[in-house]
């Protein structure tokens, strides 16, 4: 499905990936998050190759280097807001005090410290995907990767989840890389890649 | 309809796998409810043969009377056959001579020929051979089956046949002859035929499923042996429309029944007639019945009471061996002269004052004003003959003529007044024939048994009445003496019908009724069953729930589309309940077909371990139509009632919700979220207050309370596992310090509904696992202490026939003890004790016998006994040191009080404290027997036990003591057993440890126990398929969560870790509920001492359980490792 996609994201830099249904894009972001292995080639975070890593390893990686938005949200419904937001910390055992304050920080941010105990049934469908990206960058991730954030919210709320994204890109100082076919949420990148027939163009 | 059970098939045939289950448990219950029932009437039936009633007597009658009886229209015309069964039944023991082995118990029934047509199905009548056959040496006997296996024997062996010999005179009288020669008979025979256990083989008159031992001899060889020539002890009659049959019995009976039947003879003098009794002594009963008429028909009744004295001393002189004779004086003239030698005028006789004969008071050297005293025999308390004396003043001398010469005053003792001289006696009590002088002998030549000496009436019956009656004839003068052959004729004809057949001793057992009504069962076993299954019930219920409700949970957003679509809640419900009702019926179907193994199952399961204790190889299954279909019908309701629980809920959720996946309601109302407070509020008082009342209300907390208690804290488990569940997460916590078992109890609460139903299922099979490991009982725990089950008496008997004396006395009469070689007298330790109890032979009342018992057997428990204080009381009527004394409680309205085995006395006679047993007593009164303690675990319970003062006054016809106990050290408890059967063989006796018959009863009970158990067990099972269902279900809907995770670094270990935990939580949730519940509930038996938890097994069950219980997460576990981590992701 990619054929000899290649590209360099410089750190704090972020880009978006557009193209058509089934031309590859999740599969790319994907394999960029080590969710999935390329038969071929190689992906390099950070100075660390990836096709490297298994087990533990891929996992501790993926945990501290790699943050994910996904399409939905995918909250555990029996958990309030932030316990989702400190989920990620818990992966490997119990979290610190400071990760604690961090997940809260990290709620004030996106907006919803007043729903701070709030479970997902009890928030809109913006609010869920504002604390998937508090979960995203829980752990710090040097890779923000985004699939389809805004897919699945009216215009208005995806606006602003992309100005919340591009607001904490900017703080963060990490690699955002999205995937979308919302030309909407393209045009409000600087740098955009357009996937067609496997090959990656940059635009 | 098809279609969408075609599409979910798998969780469609998951719920008709749950509706099966539950119709296959249901009806297997009802079914071996059914199966016992028919299988016990069945075995009634092969008993009986044609066999409808019994006339029976405890003394023997003439066969005549049984002529009289099928002349009689009303009973000829009710007759089936023209062979009715005139019998001798007797109870015995039988030697195999050459092996020593012995077998007691047995019911040797001297039998005609004809009785075999008494069992037209029984077939060949080949090996049923009475007559002696030419090459045998001595007469034949027929024995059965399970005889010949106990005796070793084959046919044409020679057996030695022991039996009790009957007596007109009260063995426990003084002239009851006790001697062992006139107890026991010994025959040898040789075994001429071995018919099978069935039919005449199986022949037995008491409801009771174990095979009896049987002996058919000739009737004629058992009449003469027992020198009771066309006299028989039982008629067996096949007659038909046996409930209107019974009273025209009776009434015939009544009509035909003649004065020498009820053992009576009456004399025809000048102008009087005198009536004796074959047993030497006039019933109660009866003197009332002839004083009675004698009065209607205007004749006057004088009593006579004669008995023997031993000595009549004065100073200086000593009389052996005198009848007196009490009257009432003045004696009617008619009765003859009573002249006085001093020309006395008649005179009233004082309490303290004699009336001496002249050859008497010649011998004595006294006159009148002189005192004398007299000593005789009396029977004392033990039956032992014990000599008492008292002092008289002469106050008349009278001469030797007329009624004072008559001799006929005294009756007719065998083996005393036939004699030809004194020192040819052969009394049947002690005499010194040395003490008896010349002038003995010549006043025995010259005048007889005539009395030398007459006291009031008043005072010879203080003195000498027995336990049988208090005189030895009565005299009836008519007023008109030309009316003498007129009273005569209305005695012999009405005293008959004056008196009731069962006081003369006479019964119609409509046996076959009886054993029919019995053989519904000690234990309504559809119920018993349905009660040991109940919990697997509920467990398949709630699964078919869960089952149903995760399907309907599944086609959420199909539900929400036909909402959307305009389709009205109640057609959506009634769609769904369609299809959960044909789920239902072809579930019931196959449950059905299930039913049948598991009945199957049960029976042989019951078969198997009933084996050594219970007589159970009769059990068949019967199935009827009817039940099959109450069963299906019952869980088809039961599961139908469950679904439509689930659609109601599932319909209340808005379209919306569904359509968006969600298949609860968004917010719980108030009142839904008070609801598990509540419960849980109300379930722990419930369960406290019965507690509270199990512990206090007469020690005895019933198994209502146990069960109460119960299923109230498994209620309030549940329900404060629901209100857990609703709230969890609610309150702020440190969740950075959350471990894995508290996010895998956070997990749980998710779907509080499907956890509720797993943790109710795994609580509820728990909670019968506890209870019952802990109600389970070890026989042999403390046994020798004095308040065991046992009460520390390592040995227990009994005979066939009883000892005329208590068993230590007959010992020492042998000179020997409880072992051959006793040295009892020599040891410094204490002897061992040895306690005789008195046995009215009746119906097994224990859980060994599986028909409904009527008449149950008696103990008649002495002071001693009583003493002891031994054995653990349950309960008690009132609270006493020693419950034993409760016996001797007297009662205004008269009722006996009786200690029964709080087993028998709840579960057999269906009974309690305070409550009456009615039954009939010797003199066919009926009686109350009303209960005063329960004990707990005893080897009493076969029988009730009563005061031996009140066994003798209401049961005077079992004479001696047929029942033992006795406290040999157990080194040497063998050979007590061997020793003892040994010598009293003849008497049937039959020895054995108490700590065995106890392990026999408490054997069936475990058996119980462990059949709940094993109940209770697939109940886990199923609690546990659930528990797997709702993870693999949990897990399936949390595919994208889990994947998520797995996204941000969760490893598939830690994934699959949380799916453990989470099992690990729900299953220690249910577990610690059922468990709690369990001991809890048991805790007012642990208070009491009635029971010791058997903590470390109780600690290995749980722990197996919870180990087995992971085991159900293995699918939810390879699924979660198996998540497809992209797809997932992507899909919702």
């Amino acid at each position: 499905m990619l054929r000899g996609v290649t590209f360099d994201l410089e750190a704090a830099g972020k880009v978006v990936l557009t193209g058509p249904s089934g031309s590859g894009k999740s599969t790319l972001l994907h394999i960029i998050g080590t969710l999935d292995t390329a038969t071929s080639g190689r992906v390099e975070i950070a100075g660390q190759d990836t096709s490297d890593l298994s087990g533990y390893d891929l996992a501790h990686f993926r945990n501290r280097t790699v943050g994910f938005v996904f399409q939905d949200s995918h909250l555990l419904p029996q958990y309030s807001v932030l316990e989702n937001v400190l989920m990620p910390a818990l992966a490997f055992g119990r979290c610190s005090k400071e990760e604690d304050d961090w997940a809260r920080s990290l709620v004030e941010r996106v907006g919803l410290s007043d729903r701070l105990h709030h479970r997902p049934a009890e928030l809109s469908g913006g609010e869920r995907q504002r604390v998937a990206v508090a979960r995203a960058l829980m752990t710090r991730p040097r890779l923000l990767l985004c699939d389809e954030p805004t897919g699945s919210l009216d215009s208005t709320t995806a606006d602003s989840i992309t100005t919340l994204l591009f607001d904490l890109h900017r703080r963060e100082s990490n690699m955002l890389l999205v995937v979308t076919h919302s030309m909407d949420l393209a045009n409000r990148f600087d740098r955009r890649m357009e996937l067609q027939e496997g090959r990656c163009l940059e635009i | 309809m098809f279609r969408n059970l075609i599409y979910f098939w798998r969780m469609n045939l998951a719920v008709i796998a749950g509706v099966a289950i539950t119709t296959a448990v249901v009806t297997g219950a009802l079914l071996v409810g059914d199966s016992m029932r028919e299988s016990l009437r069945r075995l009634t039936l092969d008993r009986l043969g044609n066999i409808d009633q019994v006339l029976l007597n405890d003394r023997f009658f003439d066969v005549a009377l049984v002529d009289r009886i099928l002349e009689q229209p009303d009973v000829s015309s009710h007759l089936e056959t023209g062979s009715v069964g005139r019998s001798i039944l007797l109870r015995g023991s039988i030697k195999n001579p050459s092996s020593g082995r012995r077998a007691s118990g047995v019911d040797l029934l001297g039998v005609e020929e004809e009785f075999l047509q008494l069992f037209p199905d029984f077939g060949s009548t080949a090996n049923f051979v009475l007559e002696k056959q030419l090459d045998q040496i001595f007469p034949s006997v027929v024995i059965n089956a399970p005889l010949q296996r106990e005796l070793g024997v084959e046919v044409g062996d020679d057996v030695l046949v022991s039996f009790g010999r009957s007596s007109d005179v009260p063995r426990v009288s003084l002239l009851g002859r006790r001697e062992d020669a006139d107890l026991l008979d010994t025959l040898r025979l040789t075994v001429a035929g071995v018919i099978p256990a069935r039919g005449p083989g199986r022949f037995g008159l008491r409801p009771q499923q174990t095979r009896p031992l049987n002996a058919f001899v000739d009737l004629a060889l058992l009449q003469r042996r027992l020198d009771r020539p066309d006299q028989i002890n039982a008629l067996l009659l096949p007659v038909s429309q046996s409930r209107e049959i019974h009273a025209a019995l009776d009434a015939a009976l009544e009509r035909v029944l003649e004065v020498g039947d009820l053992g009576l003879e009456i004399t025809k003098q000048d102008s009087y007639l005198t009536i004796e009794s074959r047993e030497l002594v006039i019933r109660p009963g009866i003197a009332s019945a002839i004083d009675r008429l004698a009065a209607e028909a205007e004749a006057d009744s004088w009593p006579v009471l004669t008995y023997l004295a031993n000595q009549i001393e004065s100073p200086g002189h000593t009389l052996p061996y005198s009848t007196v004779t009490a009257l009432s004086l003045p004696a009617p003239s008619s009765l003859g002269l009573f002249r006085y030698s001093d020309e006395t005028s008649p005179i009233v006789l004082t309490p303290d004052q004699i009336v001496l004969n002249t050859w008497a008071a010649e011998d004595l050297d006294v006159d009148v004003g002189d005192e004398i005293r007299m000593s005789y025999f009396l029977v004392g308390a033990k039956d032992e003959l014990v000599t008492e004396s008292r002092t008289f003043q002469v106050t008349a001398i009278v001469e030797l003529e007329g009624l004072a010469a008559d001799s006929t005053l005294t009756p007719d003792v065998p083996g005393v007044t036939g004699a030809d001289d004194m020192a040819s006696w052969d009394p049947p009590f002690p005499v010194d024939l040395d003490l008896v002088r010349p002038q003995d002998e010549e006043y025995w030549d010259l005048y007889g048994a005539t009395p030398k000496a007459f006291v009031d009436i008043d005072v010879g019956q203080e003195l000498w009445k027995s336990r049988y009656g208090q005189i030895t004839s009565v005299r009836l003068l008519p007023r008109d003496s030309a009316k003498l052959d007129e009273l005569e004729q209305v005695l012999r004809r009405d005293l008959p019908t004056d008196l009731s057949p069962i006081a003369a001793g006479f019964s119609w057992l409509p046996v076959r009724q009886q054993g029919l009504d019995a053989a519904s069962g000690t234990s309504d076993f559809a119920g018993l069953f349905s009660g040991f299954s109940l919990f697997l019930i509920v467990a398949a219920v709630l699964l078919v729930v869960l089952l149903f409700t995760l399907l309907v949970e599944q086609r959420g957003r199909e539900a929400g589309l036909l909402l959307a679509l305009g389709y009205q809640p109640r057609q959506l419900q009634r769609k769904m309940m369609l299809e959960g009702g044909l789920l239902a019926t072809i579930g019931a179907a196959g449950g059905a077909i299930l039913a049948l193994f598991y009945a199957r199952l049960v029976l042989r399961g019951l078969e198997t371990w009933w084996a050594p204790v219970v007589e159970s190889t009769f059990l068949e299954i019967h199935v009827r139509p009817v039940t099959i279909l109450m069963g299906a019908l019952i869980s088809v309701v039961l599961v139908l009632a469950a679904i439509l629980k689930a659609v109601r809920r599932i319909s209340r959720v808005p379209a919306r919700r569904l359509l968006a996946g969600e298949v609860e309601l968004a917010t719980k109302t108030s009142g839904q979220t008070r609801r598990p407070l509540i419960v849980t509020a109300l379930s722990l008082a419930l369960a406290l207050g019965l507690f509270v009342t199990s512990i206090t209300a007469a020690q005895d907390s019933s198994p209502a309370l146990f069960f109460g208690i119960g299923a109230a804290l498994v209620a309030a488990g549940i329900a404060g596992f629901s209100l857990w569940c609703r709230r969890s997460g609610r309150t702020e916590t440190r969740f950075c310090r959350t471990s894995m078992l508290q996010i895998a109890a956070r997990n749980s609460a998710r779907h509080s509904g499907r956890s509720l139903l797993s943790v109710a299922l795994v609580a509820s099979a728990s909670f019968v696992l506890v209870s019952v490991t802990a109600n389970r009982k070890n026989p042999l725990a403390g046994a020798l202490d004095l308040h065991s089950g046992i009460g520390g008496l390592t040995l227990v008997a009994e005979s066939d026939i009883s000892l005329p004396v208590q068993l230590t006395t007959y010992l020492e009469q042998l000179g020997t003890g409880l072992v051959a070689d006793d040295h009892s007298q020599q040891s410094p330790e204490p002897p061992p004790e040895v306690l005789s109890l008195r046995l009215l032979r009746g119906e097994d009342v224990s859980c060994l016998n599986l028909y409904q018992p009527e008449k149950p057997r008696i103990l008649g428990v002495p002071e001693d006994f009583v003493a002891r204080d031994a054995f653990r009381f349950r309960s008690s009527l009132e609270e006493v040191d020693n419950p034993w004394t409760l016996l001797q409680t007297t009662f205004e309205d008269g009722a006996i009080p009786a200690v029964g085995d709080y087993n028998s006395v709840l579960w057999i006679l269906h009974l309690g404290l305070g409550k009456d047993l009615v039954m009939h007593d010797d003199s066919g009164t009926e009686i109350h027997l009303r209960i005063v303690g329960l004990l707990d675990a005893s080897i009493f319970q076969s029988e009730l036990l009563i005061s031996e003062d009140n066994f003798i006054e209401h049961f005077p016809g079992q004479a001696g003591y047929g029942y033992f106990l006795a406290s040999p050290p157990n080194s040497e408890l063998s050979s007590s057993i061997d020793h003892l059967e040994e010598l009293l063989t003849p008497f049937g006796f039959d020895a054995g440890s108490s700590s065995e018959r106890l392990a026999s009863y408490q054997a069936v009970e475990n058996m119980y126990l462990a059949t709940f158990e094993a109940l209770g067990g697939l109940g886990l099972i199923l609690g546990t398929l659930g528990l797997a269902v709702v993870l693999l279900r949990n897990v399936i809907e949390r595919q994208g969560e889990l994947a998520t995770l797995r996204a941000f670094g969760y490893r598939k270990a830690r994934i699959a870790s949380m799916v453990v935990a989470e099992n690990a939580f729900l299953l220690a949730v249910g577990l610690l509920i059922g468990a709690i519940s369990g001991i809890v509930a048991v805790a007012p038996h642990l208070i009491t001492g009635h029971i010791t938890v058997p903590w470390r097994s109780l600690a290995a069950i749980l722990t197996t359980v919870f180990g087995v219980g992971l085991l159900a997460s293995i699918g939810a576990v390879l699924t979660s490792l198996r998540i497809p981590l992209l797809p997932a992701l992507k899909a919702e």
